[in-house]
C-alpha cells in the first residue's frame, strides 16, 4: 500500500464510453494481487476532491505496468478519459482483499457483467491456464458494449456463453440464466467455485445460484468510497450474518457471496 | 531561521507541532502507520468513543460534492471497553499526544465514557463531541443549545481531570456565545468546526443521496466558514482554539493559525493523501523558516486587521 507517481503509457478509447488505461507503476505492480484495486488521483485541484477506485484489469510485474479498464460514468471518469499518454497520475495501492484461488480448485465458473469484467480479466487468464474444468461467462447490455469491454479478447469465452440484454449478440437475457443451464448440464460431479463481478442485480442472482446449488462464490463489489484504506468507514455493506457492516475497501472488494447483504450497499 | 520552533499549546496541552488528525478521519491514528511515523504529528484525535460499540448508519454513507464530501457514518466505533483493551495500549507506545473524542446519546453516556477513560496513562485530553450532525439523539442537540452544551461540559468537567476540548458545531447562529458558555463551564479549549449539515438529492430518483437524508459536509468547500468562525471566536474571547475544516495544504493550516488557532486538525485531506498531515506539518516549518519567524506561537492570532 503506497502512493506512486505513475506515467500514463496509454489511455485508449475502446468505444461505447469504455477506456483502457495503461500505467507505468512498478512499485504498485510489484505488490498487486488479482482482485485488488488502486485509487487514482484524477484532479490536482479539489473537484473532484476524492480519488477514484479501479480494480486491476491487468498486472504486468515484469514490466512494472498496471492496466485499468473503466467506463465513463461521471465527472471523475470523464476527466480521466481526457488524460494523455506521457502525463503523470498519482496511484495509491494496491488496496483491499482480492480473489483467492484455492490450490485444490477443481472446477470454476466465471461470471462477468458489463464493466465488471475489469475485475475479472486477470483471474480469467489465471483460471484458463489451470488444468481444471473452467467455464467463463459474460453478459453486457448490447453488442457494442460487449465489443468495447473486450471480454475474452485474449483468451476467448465460448460464443454460447455470452448474453446481451437486447439480444444483439449471443443469448437474449440474463447471463445467470445461461450459467444455471450450464450447471445443470455439465457440473453433475463437481462443485465449481464461482468468481463474479458485475451490477448488483447480477450479483444477487449469483448469490441465489450459489445458494441453490450449494456452490462457493467470490464476488467483487463496487461502492462509493473516500479513503480506500479503511479509515473513513464510508463504503459500508451490510453483513449477512450478525450486526454491522463490512467496508468494501478494507474487507473486500472481494467477498464470499454468503457474507454480504447486497440490498444494503 | 533554520530551525523554527514548531511547538505549540492548546491551553494545558503541550504539542510538539500544531498538526493533529481530525476525529473520524484517521481511525485511531494507528491506521496511518503504513504511510509515515505518526509520532511526527502534533497529535492524534481518535474517532469517537461511545459507551457501547456502534455499527454506524446504513449505506449510502458518502456523497461527494463540489470540493466537498457529505458523510453520515453514524459514529461507528468499537466502544469504550474495546478501546481501553485493544486500542489505547497501542497508542500509549507512540510518542505523540492522544486526544480521545468522546460521544454519547445522553449526558450519562458521555459521563460513562469519560469515567471509563479516567486514570489511564497516555491520554493528553478529551475532545467532547457535542456536535455530530449524524446521530439522532445527543450530538448536535447538545452543541446547538448553549445551555445544554454548558450543562454537559460542566458535568464532564466535574467527572475528570483531563484537559477538555469542546468540539462545537458550525450549525448555529452565533458561535461565540456557545464558545463562551462552554469555556465558562470548564472547557480548556474549543475545537472549531465540526461538519456543516448538508443535503444532496439524486434528480433521477428524487431520493436523497445519503441513507440518513442529511449528512455532514467537510472538505475545502467549508474552509472559509470554518476560518470565519475561528476568527470570530478568537477576536471575541482570545481562548485556545483547535481549528479545522477543509485544511488541505500548509497554507490552509497557516490561515487558521493566523486567525487564532493554536493548532489545527486535518481530516478530509487524509482521504486524498494519507500523508497529508505530515506534509502540512513540514510545509508549516518551511514557511516559518522562509519568513524568518522564530516559532509557531509568534503566528497565532497574528492576523493584520489594520
Amino acid at each position: 500500500m503506497l502512493a506512486e507517481q505513475a506515467k500514463i503509457l496509454e489511455n485508449r478509447d475502446r468505444g461505447a464510453g469504455v477506456f483502457l488505461l495503461k500505467l507505468g507503476s512498478p512499485l504498485v505492480a510489484r505488490q498487486a494481487r488479482v482482485g485488488q484495486f488502486v485509487q487514482l488521483l484524477i484532479s490536482e485541484n479539489y473537484d473532484p476532491l476524492l480519488r477514484r477506485p479501479f480494480c486491476f484489469y491487468n498486472i504486468d510485474q515484469d514490466n512494472g505496468q498496471i492496466e485499468v479498464l473503466y467506463q465513463v460514468v461521471g465527472t471523475g471518469t470523464e476527466l480521466l478519459s481526457r488524460k494523455k499518454a506521457g502525463e503523470k497520475l498519482s496511484v495509491f495501492g494496491p488496496l483491499g482483499r482480492g480473489f483467492e484461488i484455492e490450490p485444490d480448485l477443481e472446477s470454476a465458473i466465471l461470471i462477468g457483467g458489463g464493466i465488471g469484467w475489469a475485475a475479472l480479466n486477470k483471474i480469467h487468464h489465471k483460471l484458463a491456464l489451470r488444468d481444471i474444468h473452467y467455464v467463463p461467462f459474460f453478459g453486457a447490455r448490447d453488442l457494442g458494449f460487449y465489443q468495447a469491454i473486450g471480454a475474452g479478447e485474449v483468451i476467448p469465452i465460448p460464443p454460447g456463453n455470452i448474453a446481451t440484454d437486447d439480444g444483439s449478440y449471443g443469448y437474449h437475457g440474463f447471463i445467470t440464466e445461461l450459467v444455471e443451464a450450464k450447471i445443470n448440464e455439465e457440473f453433475h460431479f463437481s462443485k465449481p467455485t464461482i468468481f463474479a463481478c458485475g451490477p448488483n442485480p447480477m450479483l444477487k442472482a449469483v448469490q441465489a445460484l450459489a445458494g441453490k446449488y450449494d456452490l462457493k462464490a467470490q464476488i467483487s463489489l463496487e461502492a462509493r468510497m473516500a479513503c480506500g484504506f479503511g479509515v473513513c468507514l464510508g463504503c459500508a455493506v451490510k453483513k449477512a450474518h450478525g450486526e454491522g457492516y463490512f467496508k468494501v475497501c478494507h474487507d473486500g472488494p472481494v467477498f464470499n457471496a454468503d457474507e454480504v447483504e447486497l440490498s444494503k450497499i | 531561521m533554520n530551525n523554527p520552533d514548531l511547538s505549540t499549546g492548546l491551553g494545558p496541552i503541550e504539542l510538539k507541532n500544531p498538526v493533529l488528525t481530525a476525529s473520524g478521519t484517521a481511525g485511531y491514528g494507528l491506521e496511518l502507520r503504513p504511510f509515515f511515523d505518526i509520532a511526527e504529528l502534533g497529535g492524534i484525535v481518535t474517532k469517537a468513543v461511545t459507551p457501547e460499540p456502534r455499527v454506524g448508519n446504513p449505506p449510502p454513507r458518502l456523497w461527494e460534492t463540489s470540493c466537498g464530501l457529505l458523510n453520515s457514518i453514524g459514529l461507528e466505533n468499537v466502544g469504550l471497553a474495546a478501546f481501553l483493551k485493544d486500542i489505547l495500549p497501542l497508542l500509549q507506545k507512540i510518542n505523540t499526544r492522544v486526544i480521545v473524542n468522546v460521544a454519547g446519546r445522553t449526558e450519562d453516556e458521555y459521563l460513562e465514557v469519560v469515567r471509563g477513560l479516567n486514570g489511564n496513562e497516555g491520554i493528553a485530553g478529551l475532545e467532547i463531541n457535542i456536535s455530530c450532525p449524524n446521530v439522532k439523539q445527543g450530538g448536535i442537540a447538545f452543541g446547538t443549545d448553549p445551555v445544554m452544551a454548558a450543562a454537559l461540559i460542566k458535568k464532564v468537567r466535574a467527572a475528570t481531570d483531563y484537559p477538555l476540548i469542546a468540539k462545537l458545531p458550525p450549525n448555529v447562529t452565533d458561535i461565540v456565545i456557545i464558545a463562551e458558555r462552554v469555556m465558562e463551564a470548564g472547557a480548556d479549549v474549543v475545537s472549531l468546526i465540526n461538519t456543516l449539515k448538508g443535503l444532496a438529492v439524486d434528480v433521477n430518483t428524487r431520493k436523497p443521496c445519503l441513507a440518513t437524508i442529511t449528512g455532514g459536509l467537510s472538505g475545502p468547500a467549508i474552509k472559509p466558514v470554518a476560518l470565519r468562525m475561528v476568527h470570530e471566536v478568537y477576536q471575541a474571547l482570545k481562548i485556545p482554539i483547535l481549528g479545522g475544516g477543509g485544511i488541505m495544504t500548509a497554507d490552509d493550516a497557516l490561515e487558521f493559525i493566523i486567525c487564532g488557532a493554536g493548532a489545527v486538525s486535518v481530516g478530509t485531506a487524509i482521504f486524498r493523501d494519507p500523508k497529508a498531515p505530515l506534509n502540512i506539518a513540514q510545509g508549516i516549518k518551511s514557511y516559518l523558516a522562509k519568513n524568518n519567524i522564530g516559532g509557531i506561537r509568534n503566528l497565532i492570532g497574528s492576523i493584520d486587521l489594520s
